[in-house]
C-alpha cells in the first residue's frame, strides 16, 4: 500500500510543480492513472485495470490531471459501489479524423444509482478544455468532453483533442 | 459470549476493525465478516449478532439499509470514513458511529456502551425511524428538497446519450419535447420542461421564458433593444435566446 501511495506521488509531484496550464503528455498522464488505480487497487482487490496506450501515442501532448479525475469518478461512482470485481480501462487512440481520444471505461454502477458529488468535476473538466482549445465562434469544437453509457454497464468517459506532438528540442 | 458481524466492501479497515476488537473486547466473537450490504444482511439473518459493525458506503445496500433490515434483532455500530452530514446526524440521533481510521479510544468508548446494553439485556432500539431519517439527510443533506435531477438521458438512435446536469447550459421546450443543450452537444428528451423544472435547483437554472430554461452562470450577456426586449449571449455557445417580459426583472442591473 504504502509503495503505491509513493509511487502515485512520484508520478504526480513532478508535473504539479509546472504551472498548471503547461501541457504535459499522454505518457506522463497515463503514469499518473496507473499509479493511481495501483492504489486503488490495493485497497480493493476486485478491481482490475488496463492502462495502455499505443506507443506513437505516448508523446502526444495531454492536458494534466484530467484523465485522473475521469479516473477518480470511474472509481467513486462505480467501482466503490459494485458488489464483486470490476474493472477500468485506460486507452488513447487516434480517432478516423486524426484527433487523440482518451478513454476511461468502466463496468461500475452506472449513472443510475450514483449519488453525484458536488457535480464540480465534470464542469472544471469542460472549462479547463475550453480554455486549453479556444475555438473560434462558428467553428466545431476543438476539444470535448463525452460521457456516455455502456451497453454492458458502467460509463464511458472519452476526451477528444486536437493531436499534437511537442516541437522537438 | 457475545457474538458480532463485520462489514466492510474494503479489506483493510475490516482487518483493522477486527484486530482492534480483539484487544478492546477480547470475548466478543466475530461470527461473519462481508463485503458488502445484502451479505451483511444474510449474515444477520443467518447468525443472529448482538451487535453489527456497518460501513455506511458499500456497494449493494449501505449500512443504513442494512440496520433498518435488522431493526430490532442486533445492535449497530456505524463506521464511517468522512462525511460531516452524516456525522452531525449521528450526534442528533445518539447513533453510535466510530470514525475511519479508528482511533483506539473512541472503540473502546463504543465496546463499553455495546458492553453495557448487552449486559443489561437492555432491549436492541427500534432503529426502523431512527434509520429512515438519518437515511433521509443523508440523501438530502439541505433537509426536505425534492430529489435533484443528476443525470439527463436522452435516446439518440440506438444509443443512450448521458449528459451531467452541470454540463446542461439551457431547457428549451419543443412540443411534446425539451431539447437540453450542452457546450457541444444536444438532444431531445420525452419530458415536457415543466416536469424537468421540478428537478433543477432554482438558484442554479432560472426560468427566463415560459420555455426556456437556462443555467446562470453559462449567461454572458444580456442585451435589451429599443423595444426593451432581451435577449441573452451564452458564454460557451453561439445561439441566442430571448427572455419573456415576465421574467425581464433577472436582469435589472445591480
Amino acid at each position: 500500500m504504502v509503495d503505491r501511495l509513493a509511487d502515485y506521488l512520484r508520478a504526480s509531484i513532478p508535473r504539479l510543480r509546472n504551472d498548471g496550464t503547461a501541457m504535459a503528455t499522454v505518457a506522463s498522464q497515463f503514469d499518473i492513472v496507473r499509479a493511481y488505480l495501483g492504489l486503488m487497487a490495493a485497497r480493493m482487490p476486485r478491481l482490475r485495470f488496463v492502462v495502455a496506450a499505443a506507443p506513437d501515442l505516448l508523446a502526444a501532448h495531454c492536458p494534466p490531471l484530467m484523465l485522473i479525475s475521469l479516473a477518480e469518478n470511474a472509481v467513486k461512482h462505480g467501482v466503490e459501489l459494485k458488489i464483486g470485481p470490476a474493472s477500468i480501462t485506460v486507452s488513447a487512440a487516434r480517432t478516423a479524423d486524426g484527433r487523440l481520444a482518451l478513454s476511461v471505461a468502466d463496468d461500475g454502477v452506472g449513472f443510475g444509482t450514483s449519488q453525484a458529488g458536488g457535480g464540480i468535476g465534470l464542469v472544471n473538466l469542460r472549462e479547463r478544455l475550453v480554455q486549453l482549445y479556444p475555438t473560434p465562434p462558428g467553428e466545431p469544437a476543438r476539444a470535448a468532453l463525452n460521457l456516455s453509457a455502456r451497453p454492458e454497464g458502467g460509463v464511458l468517459a472519452v476526451i477528444t483533442l486536437a493531436l499534437e506532438f511537442p516541437a522537438a528540442a | 459470549m457475545p457474538s458480532a458481524i463485520l462489514a466492510d466492501d474494503e479489506d483493510l479497515p475490516r482487518a483493522e476493525l477486527r484486530r482492534m476488537l480483539a484487544v478492546a473486547w477480547p470475548e466478543l466473537r466475530v461470527v461473519a465478516e462481508c463485503e458488502h450490504g445484502p451479505a451483511a444482511v444474510e449474515a444477520i439473518d443467518q447468525h443472529a449478532p448482538d451487535v453489527a459493525f456497518l460501513d455506511i458506503r458499500m456497494p449493494g445496500l449501505s449500512g443504513l439499509d442494512v440496520a433498518r433490515a435488522a431493526s430490532g434483532r442486533c445492535h449497530a455500530v456505524f463506521t464511517t470514513a468522512y462525511d460531516s452530514h452524516a456525522i452531525e446526524a449521528f450526534d442528533a440521533g445518539a447513533v453510535d458511529y466510530l470514525l475511519k481510521p479508528l482511533a483506539a479510544e473512541r472503540l473502546a468508548q463504543a465496546v463499553a456502551r455495546q458492553r453495557q446494553r448487552l449486559e443489561a439485556r437492555s432491549p436492541v432500539p427500534e432503529l426502523d425511524g431512527l434509520v429512515e431519517r438519518l437515511a433521509l439527510q443523508w440523501r438530502q443533506p439541505e433537509g426536505g428538497a425534492p430529489q435533484r435531477l443528476r443525470w439527463i438521458s436522452a435516446s439518440v438512435g440506438d444509443t443512450i446519450k448521458m449528459f451531467g446536469i452541470d454540463e446542461v447550459l439551457f431547457f428549451q421546450s419543443d412540443e411534446k419535447y425539451t431539447r437540453v443543450v450542452t457546450a457541444e452537444d444536444e438532444a431531445h428528451i420525452r419530458k415536457p420542461l415543466r416536469e424537468i423544472a421540478d428537478g433543477l435547483d432554482a438558484e442554479l437554472f432560472w426560468q427566463l421564458h415560459r420555455g426556456l430554461i437556462v443555467r446562470a452562470s453559462a449567461i454572458a450577456r444580456a442585451h435589451r433593444d429599443e423595444l426593451g426586449r432581451i435577449t441573452l449571449h451564452l458564454k460557451c455557445h453561439a445561439e441566442k435566446l430571448a427572455v419573456s417580459q415576465a421574467y425581464s426583472w433577472r436582469f435589472k442591473p445591480m
